[in-house]
């Protein structure tokens, strides 16, 4: 595995941090649960090795923000949305501010996801949303 | 307790060095040196103990309190007096000149002139200036005594509220000015568990309350700051602690205002902090990038924060204006905080 000097910097300074954070040697996090499965799965090539412990030490590094993204999405699958509406909120939900995207091909799906859109704003279910994952910390 | 400055030379722009200003800060140090120049700008490099710079500001004392882009501003201004603080706290931005050698600005008449026009500029309005910004107000008294030159000039200007920022418990010589009830004195808090380890070189919180106390009988309105906050285990309890203990010192009816504000600060920062102070845990609590690009805790804790701060406070004074510093309106709202347009003429009812 050979990780760019980015790659690089960037899981050297979340190891590093957690370490601190933790009270943790770098050994000792190479050879937790958030390492170890990956360095021996012979599934995985390297860089997406790399890619999963990047995302399991950044999940450890923010675990708010890990939370209130998982929170967030489980939300929103419950919204019924199945792939033709996509939600997504500011970075870090420093905002209330949401993006809402859609794609349709023909008009009679048009008029069913302005339908599903107007029925969530009235329910109030995606700030709904929103705020579970807010106030997750 | 702070240390003592000692700079190693002065250096002083021959334009304002026969000034009474310039001449009663030279003779604090008599054993330095002290050299006359055209510009100090030459010399703005070295650390603070290398040299003390005295230059006549050229440009406007009063700036708009820089705040940070896209959250809420107060409507507040600064006096840029200088640069220099050797309290040296951890997440202070000052650490990004800290190659910079101390430097004042000796034209204390053009000062108060200025802040004289800018009021009379704006007769409706009550304006909220501050002194703290790039110096300690109180603790910057063992190299200059603005204070003793300010406090009676700028406590005559009736649409003008005048506010002294520090964490220096160093507060006699400010106690027997003539403030006329019009000047606020206000101290950044934190708990002692915090205070101890990234505001290591200013005074103790519980000196600071005492000096509050002080200040109050001697008959200054006072300030508090709990800015930056820092979230840690605990917190709440530690803070409630602060706050029961700063209403035991002052009582309410002589707080102008207090203010919250979270821990927040420049990426650029992050690597200095870490390295200067190896013992601060502050880097290593779940910063994100705000809307500024700063780092700030998670909207949810941020909003956990100050919603019981709020509470803990206004269930001891349910009349002082309680603020929130840089953040945004909403959040503002949504904790119960004063709006920020509200500040002054709550502190100052009646536009003073």
């Amino acid at each position: 595995m050979r990780p760019s000097q980015n790659l690089r910097r960037e899981l050297t300074e979340l190891a590093e941090e957690i370490g601190v954070r933790d009270k943790l040697k770098a050994a000792e996090l190479l050879e937790g649960p958030d390492c170890r499965p990956i360095l021996s799965d012979e599934k995985m090539n390297g860089p997406q090795k790399l890619a999963k412990i990047k995302e399991n030490l950044f999940r450890r590094r923010y675990p708010a923000l890990t939370l209130a993204t998982s929170r967030f999405q489980e939300r929103l699958s419950e919204l019924g949305l199945k792939g033709r509406v996509r939600i997504s909120h500011a970075p870090y939900f420093e905002t209330g501010e949401l993006t809402v995207e859609f794609t349709y091909t023909r008009p009679d799906e048009l008029r069913e996801i302005l339908r599903l859109l107007g029925r969530l704003e009235s329910e109030n279910l995606i700030e709904q949303a929103l705020q579970a994952a807010q106030d997750n910390c | 307790m702070s240390r003592p400055y000692k700079p190693r030379k002065i250096i002083v722009e021959r334009s304002i060095a026969g000034t009474a200003t310039a001449r009663m800060i030279v003779d604090r140090f008599p054993t330095a040196p002290v050299e006359e120049v055209e510009r100090v700008s030459a010399f703005k490099s070295g650390p603070a103990e290398q040299a003390l710079l005295i230059a006549e500001q050229r440009s406007r004392f009063i700036k708009k309190c820089p705040g940070t882009p896209k959250y809420a501003c107060c409507d507040y201004f600064v006096l840029d007096l200088g640069i220099g603080c050797l309290y040296n706290c951890s997440y202070c931005y000052l650490h990004h000149y800290m190659n910079s050698p101390f430097l004042v600005y000796a034209n204390v008449d053009d000062l108060i002139d200025e802040v004289g026009r800018f009021c009379a500029g704006r007769p409706n309005k009550v304006v909220r200036l501050g002194s703290g910004e790039f110096i300690d107000s109180v603790g910057i008294g063992s190299i200059i005594d603005y204070n003793r030159m300010l406090v009676p000039a700028l406590a005559r200007i009736p649409n003008l509220v005048f506010e002294i920022k520090t964490k220096s418990a160093a507060v006699e010589s400010i106690l027997n000015l003539d403030h006329r009830g019009r000047v606020v004195i206000s101290w950044s808090l934190n708990p002692e568990k915090v205070a101890v380890v990234d505001e290591a070189g200013a005074d103790k919180p519980a000196d600071r309350l005492a000096a509050a106390a002080r200040c109050a009988a001697a008959g200054y309105r006072i300030g508090f700051h709990f800015d930056p906050m820092i979230y840690y285990d605990g917190w709440l309890e530690d803070y409630g602690d602060l706050v029961e203990r700063l209403f035991a010192a002052v009582r309410p009816a002589r707080i102008a205002w207090i203010s919250l504000g979270a821990l927040r600060f420049n990426p650029a920062l992050k690597p200095i902090l870490k390295e200067k102070f190896p013992n601060s845990s502050l880097v290593y609590a779940e910063l994100l990038p705000g809307l500024d690009g700063k780092y700030r805790y998670f909207l949810g804790q941020r909003r956990q924060m100050f919603q019981e701060m709020t509470k803990v406070i206004r269930r001891r004074a349910p009349r002082v204006p309680v603020y929130l510093c840089m953040e945004s309106p909403e959040l503002a709202a949504a904790v119960g905080a004063t709006p920020v347009a509200d500040i002054a003429r709550s502190a100052f009812p009646g536009g003073r």
